[in-house]
């Protein structure tokens, strides 16, 4: 279960940022602090995101799945940031010029997509949720954080 | 039953998204009984891993024609407009299978 494994220390609540290259180095900080990966992973992240974007747009409400290759990873991980202001990113599998405005990010360490399958389809499935996806946004804190996605956890 | 169809499943990174999207979509095909071998890969490794591919399913833009169909794997990760992709997907494997 994700809840079990979310690191505190990888959730940011009110990320201050005005481009998605300043979420990539805010929340990027706290992956290679804590271990997880590798210091060239924000440029790698930032690399990644110019040409195969990560934004995604659930029924208008944006959220972005950053994460790079895994040559770049020492551990897996989650990093989970809600955005103080929204931030454009541009869509994943979009033409040039498709933007969304996104205000959660899920920020993924990856070491082997195999070992981590059934994390990646919980948290796929976390993202499509809006009731979720709100209730993440206005979470006061990072125990709350956990919280939520724990009870989304149980309901799948 | 028809023969085993090649599906290429890709992403930008070839790790995270591409690996869901294929267990996805595998699931759906096993349930409508369609027989399908499914790889991953990165968009741009695409090109280089076309040789016995039927059909290509991707989550990332596919800039070029593969010469064989090409599915928007995005629905997959956002639920909207789901069904529909999948639906779409089987009936051209089924066509695929039956040739």
């Amino acid at each position: 279960m994700i809840c079990e494994e979310l690191d505190p220390e990888l959730i940011l609540l009110d990320v201050e940022a005005t481009t998605y290259e300043d979420v990539m180095k805010t929340v990027g900080s706290a992956l290679i602090q804590e271990g997880y990966t590798k210091e060239s992973y924000i440029d790698a992240l930032i690399e990644r995101e110019k040409n195969y974007p990560t934004g995604l747009n659930v029924s208008g409400f944006g959220v972005a799945i950053p994460h790079a290759d895994a040559k770049h990873v020492n551990k897996a991980g989650i990093a989970v940031a809600t955005l103080k202001n929204p931030v454009t990113f541009d869509e994943m599998g979009g033409m040039d010029g498709d933007k969304i405005d996104v205000k959660l990010v899920f920020m993924l360490a990856v070491v082997d997509p195999n070992h981590h399958i059934d994390e990646l389809g919980r948290i796929i499935e976390i993202i499509q949720d809006q009731e979720v996806l709100a209730r993440l946004m206005n979470a006061a804190d990072k125990q709350t954080i956990i919280d939520i996605i724990t009870e989304k956890e149980d309901a799948l | 039953m028809g023969r085993t169809v090649k599906m290429m499943v890709s992403c930008g990174s070839g790790i995270a998204t591409s690996t869901h999207v294929a267990n996805k979509a595998k699931a759906y095909l096993d349930k409508q009984g369609l027989s399908v071998e499914i790889m991953t890969c990165s968009v741009q490794d695409l090109p280089n891993r076309l040789t016995g591919c039927d059909v290509v399913l991707s989550t990332a833009q596919v800039a070029f024609d593969p010469g064989v169909p090409v599915f928007n794997g995005i629905p997959l990760l956002t639920n909207v407009g789901q069904d529909k992709v999948l639906a779409d997907l089987a009936a051209t494997i089924k066509e695929i299978s039956e040739k």
